[in-house]
């Protein structure tokens, strides 16, 4: 496809954000690349994150996250089906338990009207105990909003990637870029990693998240700094209670507060809380801090199902001192910040990508030519569970992986994992199969399927199982073998 | 679709007892394993110490499954591994797959229940920290160590002292694999004392009570770990923080029935996560029995024998239409945890009220906490029914209590509680004295 | 020096662990008679085992062994009896330099007579040839 190193647009950081953009410009007939200094995909504050579609909701009035958050609502469903992405529009409600949070609920619907949005506020305690059984009694007012939903971020993330990928966008995983220089007089900027690698772009889109202020500073900005903030969560196994909505408290003007919702595979969460850390890598949870949480969930609903908690997580959002998204052309020439993108980042992420074309090609002297062999849609790996029990009965005939079932839990089989190692962006850790087909993310956490995870990447990617990691780098899930045994490269025939 | 008369859901100490008992009541059985192999989770427990009761000596758990699966060997009952069981019907229909047959369906005239447990996740009880490479729970690293051949790491903390965790401290000792410490938050060490002589005093390992880990370092792989010591709120008391540079950390947390099969075939789920069954073993659902892990987490091989024989045998009997009680939904007298009782297996009783003689049941339970010089007793229409002394009662030892009531004492349900002899004997005083 | 300290009482204390009473044994020799003695049990069997852990502790040597050929990579094994609990670690790197070759059947002896104890190690399971 291209010759050099050089590319027209590279986009730095694959979180959903780069994803979007990279999928909203792989559609044209230019060079780009992402790059992305994990192992994987939406690794960042996208990674770990509510899973929420908002509606604009308690955003400041004439913000570009009011504007890009009711407008990337609107795009999910222009561009979800298409390429492959599952979201649910179970609708969100914010719930008031006294006269103070009432009047914050009150103020909060004449703005969504004004903003031209679905939103009802419900004082009638049966119809609110009907729209969510699930709430505690002392919830006397809730503002709906129908139109919220879910969505899992890295599913989004991977889908907009892959389907980049597969429109001619190159994506350089595990590089960490360490300097960037600018080279006046050829118009490009030369980005090297830390380990030396070289790439030259025309046009650079700093889209690194909580490292988009280091970026920034390589080229000699310094017009914003990333402040990482903590947020941690609860996940519980499937059914264990059955929400109808996604449910907030009345919000404070410090955070949208605990949020208690399922997700698109049935189970659901408790989360997040809000701490400004001083470490970007800081994603460990704390006692205080699921404490902190639990106890905000238990203000709204009654039954928190304790013996059913799978896993607790944290994230990190990459907020800034402005309070609202950074989106523009900066004063370098050719270098576009996507910054300060916390919440509702996920949701405005597919506007974020459309506006960023604008800028291209206002400011950057684009014409975008939209490439002839361009292919408009992704389509979603066929699972076992898509299959009716005919189709599966013809699958495994051709192909007998498909009836070897390697997590229990999720039911995934050895084919899906096959064919999601030899997917768009390779396989290459057991972290990556779990974000692509939820081994390991059911109740048993990966307890049983493990080592047949393993065994199947090794076989795939012509690796020892003691290069097997969890999620790159040095992550790795078993050292040498006992009883002076060879190192091996699992292959065909041997027993998973 | 193929007929059977009894079906068992998994090749495990459960399904292995379970298929031979059925066998030999002269009808036919069929085993359904997902793994590639029988015997279950015994293949990695490794260790000695199985079979004292059952076959009156020491086993190794592979000796202890080999014996049951060179029985199976010698007999007519069908084998199918590496089968996997999507879904079971209240009516018994079964389907599965097979990496060779593909999508195949059984129709049992009756069902045993035997898929065991799985082991609670480091989520399940909160630890707070990053989540590197490195922390496995205890089964999964026994598995790499003794079936694949691999070190799962070369220092370790181990959080919990269930049987497991101490057998697991050992075996890494004797593998080159050093263990800096076992933590335990209860305030008394979760497995046998003999557990606690053999693999942590005999190599020195020190053993942390009511202590718990508050921090795990390391992006990638683990790097260090901390734990403190907790009040009786379980909140880590500052001062007391004890940190290691270790690689691995290993955990168990206790088990959990695998009940998604038999949730989803309708049989009711009982609190301690095992289907509700009568004394038969027979769960909710008419024609499916349930035995070993699966009904409740035992804490020796030998019980999962005995039970599941009982269940394979009821199971024949289900499946020739022989077994006295064929509705198990009438008639039903509720068993109940009281007292110092953590949950009463069976939690049902059918065949009592029809009963004109002294009725036989056997009840297990496990108690709340270690205690001494107790009695467990059963209490029904306000009386004691029935009354054991014990020397000694833990949690991790199951209770068994095999009782002979009679009908006419029998209300609507029944009690079992763990009282201390003082007491009792005060109550029966009482009542004596209510009485003349 | 060496008589010294062969004259003095050498005391140790033993948890027992043939019932849940967990008695704690206080185990001694007398120099002189070479008797041992054994006090804080509540059962003969407590006895019984105080003298036989303070004398000759010994434990069953349970690991595994690499297989060639075989359906699996190692084999579990085990010492037909237990051996003194001092030789544990040592005979458990005899077991990691030895390896056998499938099919193999429970029971088995993989090794006679290890570290001259008289003891063998046999295999736990059966154990295929890999087809």
């Amino acid at each position: 496809m291209k010759s050099s190193n050089l590319y027209d647009i590279a986009i730095i950081g694959a979180g959903c954000v780069g994803s979007a953009i990279a999928q909203r410009l792989s559609k044209y007939d230019i060079n780009i690349i992402l790059i992305e200094k994990e192992s994987d995909v939406s690794m960042g504050a996208t990674k770990a994150n509510s899973g929420i579609i908002h509606q604009g909701y308690f955003t400041t009035k004439g913000s570009l996250k009011e504007k890009l958050c009711l407008r990337g609502n609107d795009l999910i469903d222009e561009i979800g089906p298409k390429i492959g992405v599952e979201y649910e529009r179970i609708g969100a409600i914010f719930c008031a338990t006294n006269k103070i949070e009432r009047e914050t609920l009150e103020s909060e619907f004449t703005k969504s009207q004004n903003r031209g949005v679905d939103v009802e506020i419900i004082t009638d305690l049966n119809r609110i105990h009907v729209i969510e059984p699930q709430l505690n009694d002392n919830v006397i007012t809730i503002l709906h909003f129908p139109r919220a939903g879910i969505i899992i971020p890295f599913e989004l993330t991977i889908a907009l990637a892959e389907h980049a990928i597969i429109n001619g966008c190159e994506l350089k995983l595990e590089f960490e870029v360490g300097f960037i220089k600018r080279d006046t007089e050829n118009d490009v900027f030369e980005i090297r990693s830390a380990d030396g690698r070289k790439i030259k772009a025309k046009t650079i889109i700093n889209a690194a998240g909580i490292y988009s202020d280091k970026i920034a500073r390589m080229v000699g900005l310094e017009d914003f700094i990333i402040i990482p903030r903590r947020g941690e969560y609860i996940l519980f196994d499937k059914d264990s209670l059955p929400l109808k909505k996604i449910i907030f408290p009345t919000p404070t003007p410090a955070s949208k507060g605990i949020v208690i919702s399922k997700t698109v595979h049935g189970n659901f969460f408790i989360g997040p809380n809000a701490t400004e850390i001083d470490s970007k890598e800081g994603i460990n949870t704390t006692s205080i801090g699921l404490n902190e949480i639990i106890t905000g969930a238990r203000k709204i609903i009654k039954n928190l199902p304790f013996k059913k908690n799978i896993t607790n997580f944290a994230g990190i959002r990459a907020s800034t001192h402005q309070h609202d998204f950074i989106v523009e052309e900066s004063s370098i020439p050719q270098f576009i910040n996507v910054a300060g993108i916390d919440s509702p980042g996920l949701s405005s992420s597919l506007a974020i990508a459309e506006l960023v074309e604008q800028i291209l090609k206002k400011n950057c002297g684009y014409t975008f030519i939209k490439r002839e062999d361009y292919i408009p849609t992704r389509n979603k790996q066929i699972l076992l569970s898509d299959l009716s029990e005919e189709e599966l009965a013809k699958k495994i005939k051709e192909n007998p992986q498909w009836g070897q079932i390697i997590c229990r839990c999720e039911q995934v089989t050895e084919a899906e994992i096959v064919e999601a190692c030899r997917g768009p962006i390779p396989v290459k850790n057991t972290d990556m199969i779990k974000r692509r087909l939820r081994p390991g993310m059911g109740r048993c956490q990966g307890g049983f399927c493990l080592p047949k995870v393993m065994k199947i990447i090794s076989r795939e990617q012509d690796m020892i199982m003691e290069q097997v990691t969890k999620t790159g780098g040095d992550s790795f899930i078993v050292f040498e073998r006992t009883k002076h045994l060879n190192s091996e490269v699992i292959e065909k025939g041997d027993m998973l | 679709m193929e007929n059977i008369d009894v079906v068992i859901i998994g090749g495990g100490p459960a399904g292995l007892a379970a298929a031979l008992a059925a066998y030999e009541e002269g009808v036919s059985v069929a085993i359904l394993e997902r793994d590639h192999e029988l015997g279950g989770i015994l293949q990695q427990c490794i260790h000695n110490g199985f079979g004292l009761r059952y076959f009156k000596e020491e086993l190794t758990g592979p000796e202890y499954a080999q014996r049951f699966i060179n029985k199976i060997k010698e007999s007519k009952i069908k084998v199918f591994l590496n089968t996997m069981v999507m879904q079971i019907t209240s009516e018994r229909v079964i389907t599965t797959i097979n990496p060779n047959n593909g999508v195949v369906h059984f129709k049992a005239k009756s069902i045993v229940l035997g898929m065991g447990c799985r082991e609670r996740t480091r989520g399940a009880i909160n630890i707070p920290g990053t989540r590197p490479a490195g922390i496995f729970p205890a089964g999964q690293a026994q598995r790499f160590i003794n079936i694949e051949g691999y070190f799962p790491g070369k220092r370790v903390l181990i959080l919990g002292s269930g049987d497991i965790d101490m057998i697991m401290a050992r075996r890494c000792m004797v593998e080159g694999i050093k263990v800096v410490a076992v933590a335990e938050v209860l305030p008394y060490p979760s497995g046998l004392k003999r557990n606690q002589v053999q693999c942590l005093d005999d190599y020195g390992i020190p053993l942390y009570l009511r202590h718990t880990i508050i921090d795990i370092r390391g992006k990638e792989r683990v790097e260090g770990v901390t734990i403190a010591a907790i009040d009786e709120k379980w909140r880590p008391i500052p001062g007391t923080e004890k940190t290691w540079d270790v690689d691995t950390i290993l955990f168990s947390v206790g088990l959990i029935p695998e009940n998604e099969l038999s949730s989803n075939a309708g049989c009711k789920i009982a609190n301690n996560g095992g289907p509700e069954v009568d004394e038969f073993l027979q769960t909710t659902v008419p024609g499916i029995f349930a035995a070993g892990n699966v009904l409740q987490v035992h804490d020796l091989v030998d019980f999962v024998t005995f039970e599941a024989t009982r269940a394979g045998k009821n199971a024949a009997k289900y499946a020739k239409d022989e077994l006295p009680i064929k509705d198990c939904q009438k008639s039903v007298i509720f068993a109940k945890p009281g007292s110092d009782v953590g949950y009463v297996v069976p939690e049902r009783i059918c065949g009592i009220k029809n009963s004109k003689d002294p009725y036989e049941i056997e009840f297990s339970f496990r108690v709340k906490n270690p205690r001494q010089n107790i009695i467990a007793e059963i209490i029904s229409k306000g009386k004691i029914i029935y009354k054991r002394k014990q020397k000694f009662v833990l949690p991790s030892e199951m209770i068994h209590l095999k009782v002979k009531l009679n009908p006419v004492d029998v209300g609507e349900e029944l009690t079992i509680n763990i009282i201390e002899q003082d007491s009792a004997i005060n109550v029966i005083e009482k009542e004596m004295l209510e009485g003349s | 020096m060496d008589e010294k300290a062969s004259n003095e009482v050498n005391e140790k204390e033993i948890i027992c662990v043939i019932c849940p009473n967990s008695c704690r044994l206080r185990v001694s020799q007398d120099p002189k008679t070479k008797e041992i003695n054994v006090e804080g049990h509540q059962c003969p069997r407590g006895k019984k085992y105080g003298i036989s852990e303070y004398s000759n502790p010994v434990r069953v040597l349970i690991t595994t062994m690499r297989v060639e050929k075989g359906k699996l990579p190692v084999i579990p094994v085990r010492s037909t009896e237990a051996i003194p609990k001092s030789l544990l670690i040592e005979a458990v790197k005899v077991v990691n330099d030895t390896h056998c070759l499938a099919p193999i059947k429970m029971g088995d002896i993989l090794i006679d007579n290890i570290l001259n104890t008289k003891i063998s190690v046999i295999a736990s399971r059966d154990i295929d040839v890999k087809s």
